[in-house]
């Protein structure tokens, strides 16, 4: 079986910001079979799942800052986007999109 | 209807008459017809689709001793005139931006003044676009009143006492600043100089027949002097518009039509507009029910013609006509090539009504295009946003669009439906269904459902929705130390009420507040400011867990708060939002999700 193409998009220089229907979130608990339990930053705790796309591609760990996609039409469950790496945060941080205390509260 | 003189250039004035119930619509016609019915040869009168003609000689005739004030010459062949049983109806005889009427006469009780549906008819009126005098009704009901059957208004007041002169003028008056708050320069119409500008107020008596030869005057004079270019008449294919679909024994479907550019003859193809589309057939007959006297056995009573011209009120007949739209337009295409372009027409036209767009909003049936039109339009001023607007019964796709709408806003999870039934073998469970024949009261009904939903979810949500605040205990007043404990406190932020649980700085939980009394009097509330006394339940004794001089929080529960800041935030005080950020710092060392993301 030929492996998968992994030819992707160019990856692209930008921090992915949360837009309409997104939040950041905090990876709190690794559920197994690609779903996971984030904290987000809009108060909510969310069952979040990792889409086909970013399967074993991205690899989620507890305390993993991510980008979620709140799902319309069941908003208490989400999939997730995007991981942000250790600088990345930094630059949210930076631009005041996300303030460190909270990312460390969420984290414990 | 028959106007084989083909010299006459000008076509009848489609005249409609509006106004408000028992103010005299139907008697002011009658009197009309009642009037030219007599002196009428047969034949010559057409009581149509709740249209009658009017013919010009008539107008002359009842207008001849006007003569001397107003001279005219008519040209136009007659007036026909359109009864409206409610301004429901007239919202049908809509045509692309603006209406087929060509004038409106609004009928007004000269002693009630504008009622609800007359100014409500203004507000049509002047939507369509449609110059309108007005028939100031009743004067044979002022006092001291002297009747003279059937003369001119100008004649008969002239044999009126001097008093009941000024008791008319101040009624006209009374008229004329109501027609002001509207927007409306109004005057009574023989002291009108420009008829251009000002409302013609006439003054008429149905039941005697005063007036009533000024009335027919003015409509003729003003509608072949300043309508003169619209009343020009067209000579290539009808064009129409359907006020009503009905079944008819022997005939199957029909339409009602009113005509009002064009010639419609036998076995012209026909396009109109349907509920599930666009509707191509060809007229099978055309019928002109037979005078007045006979409209009650109007079954057998249609007169079949061959071709009718403009402005006229018909009843077609045709094959396919079940789904026909009552309020579509409605025309006569010459040959096939043009077919796709009145389609298209037609399909925009009627596009521009039915709408469904994904907002949270109600849902919307009527019974035809032009009152779905005039219902759209008056939601929209009232700033009440629709989700779907269709024609035809409520189905069960309207049941779930509703429901779905009522899952997220409570308050729009209705269907407004406007002289249309549910279709059978469908759950409505949990939806509410506003029926009512009357478009001022259905919007009515609704803005009511729609306030009454919202207040009453505000005030249950906001009642069991526990407050922040914050209290301190006043060090000397412990009244009881423990079961329950008892101890005077100030509130220094906030609101507490009975029942809301407390905790302390470092967020331990200390119990529920029991009662609030000041001065042996137990109060509902306490609001900043305030030192009361309160009861504690809860394993707690002073001096051990809580002490004298303890500042006390209430237990806030996240989703609360949530509710609170995002629906309320006009009922959160200065004072209460130090709290709530105190509280969000407690909070936050147990659960680092509590109040995030919240704008306060």
């Amino acid at each position: 079986m030929p492996k998968k193409d992994r030819a992707q998009e160019a990856p692209s220089r930008d921090v992915p910001r949360p837009e309409e229907g997104q939040t950041i979130c905090v990876v709190k608990k690794m559920l197994g079979g690609d779903h996971l339990i984030v904290l987000c930053m809009d108060g909510k705790e969310r069952l979040a799942r990792i889409p086909g796309k970013i399967r074993k591609k991205m690899w989620m760990r507890e305390g993993d800052v991510v980008l979620v996609g709140i799902w319309d039409f069941q908003p208490n469950r989400c999939d997730i986007l995007y991981k942000y790496g250790n600088d990345e945060i930094k630059r949210l941080v930076n631009e005041n999109i996300i303030s460190r205390e909270v990312i460390d509260q969420l984290r414990g | 209807m028959k106007i084989s003189n083909s010299e006459r250039r000008l076509r009848q004035p489609i005249v409609v008459v509006l106004g408000h119930v028992d103010h005299g619509k139907t008697t002011l016609l009658d009197k009309i017809r009642g009037t030219t019915v007599v002196k009428k040869e047969p034949g010559e009168m057409t009581q149509e689709v709740g249209a009658s003609f009017v013919p010009s000689y008539i107008i002359e005739k009842l207008a001849e001793p006007l003569k001397k004030v107003i001279p005219i010459k008519l040209q136009i062949p007659g007036l026909l005139f359109i009864d409206t049983p409610g301004h429901e109806y007239f919202s049908n005889l809509r045509r692309r931006g603006g209406s087929v009427a060509d004038i409106a006469i609004l009928v007004v009780d000269i002693t009630e003044g504008l009622q609800k549906q007359s100014i409500e008819s203004i507000q049509i009126l002047r939507e369509r676009k449609v110059p309108f005098l007005i028939a100031a009704n009743k004067i044979d009901k002022i006092p001291g009143w002297k009747s003279n059957n059937d003369i001119p208004f100008l004649a008969s007041i002239e044999k009126q006492r001097n008093d009941v002169k000024v008791y008319l003028d101040n009624l006209v008056y009374n008229l004329v600043s109501q027609l002001a708050n509207l927007g409306f320069s109004s005057e009574r119409y023989d002291r009108i100089k420009d008829f251009t500008k000002t409302v013609a107020i006439v003054p008429v008596s149905a039941k005697t027949g005063e007036g009533v030869a000024d009335l027919l005057a003015l409509l003729a004079g003003l509608t072949q002097r300043y309508l003169e270019t619209r009343l020009k008449f067209a000579e290539g294919p009808a064009k129409g518009v359907i006020l009503e679909v009905k079944e008819d024994p022997g005939l199957g479907h029909t339409i009602d039509v009113i005509i009002y550019d064009g010639v419609l003859k036998k076995n012209d193809t026909i396009i109109l507009g349907g509920i599930n589309g666009i509707i191509i057939t060809k007229v099978r007959g055309i019928f002109v029910p037979r005078p007045l006297q006979d409209m009650k056995l109007s079954k057998y009573d249609l007169t079949p013609i061959d071709e009718v011209y403009a402005a006229a009120g018909v009843k077609i007949s045709a094959p396919n006509l079940e789904e026909a739209l009552a309020g579509s337009p409605i025309y006569v295409v010459e040959d096939e090539s043009k077919v796709e372009r009145y389609k298209q027409q037609i399909e925009e036209e009627i596009k521009e009504v039915r709408l469904y767009s994904d907002i949270d909003g109600i849902i919307l049936k009527a019974d035809s295009l032009g009152t779905l039109e005039a219902l759209v339009s008056a939601l929209q001023r009232e700033g009440i946003p629709i989700r779907l607007a269709d024609i035809g019964p409520i189905s069960k796709r309207d049941v779930i669009e509703a429901s779905i709408v009522a899952q997220r806003s409570k308050e729009y999870g209705i269907i407004a439906a406007f002289r249309v039934k549910l279709l059978q073998g469908i759950d409505t469970s949990g939806i509410k269904i506003l029926y009512n024949e009357i478009i001022y009261q259905l919007i009515e009904d609704i803005k009511k459902h729609i306030n009454d939903v919202r207040e009453a979810e505000k005030r249950r949500t906001f009642d069991t929705l526990i407050l922040p605040g914050k209290i301190k205990i006043l060090p000397g007043y412990v009244f009881r130390r423990s079961d329950p404990v008892v101890v005077g406190i100030e509130v220094i932020g906030g609101i507490i009420r009975p029942k809301y649980p407390l905790i302390k700085e470092d967020g331990r939980r200390v119990g529920e507040v029991l009662q609030i009394q000041d001065n042996k009097k137990s109060l509902e509330r306490a609001t900043k400011g305030m030192e009361v006394a309160i009861s504690i339940k809860g394993n707690i004794m002073i001096g051990r867990h809580v002490n004298e001089g303890d500042v006390l929080y209430t237990d806030v529960p996240k989703e609360d708060l949530e509710i609170l800041v995002n629906k309320y935030p006009s009922s959160i005080t200065d004072d209460m939002r130090e709290v709530i950020k105190e509280i969000i710092r407690i909070k936050r060392k147990e659960d680092p999700l509590y109040g995030l993301g919240l704008q306060i």
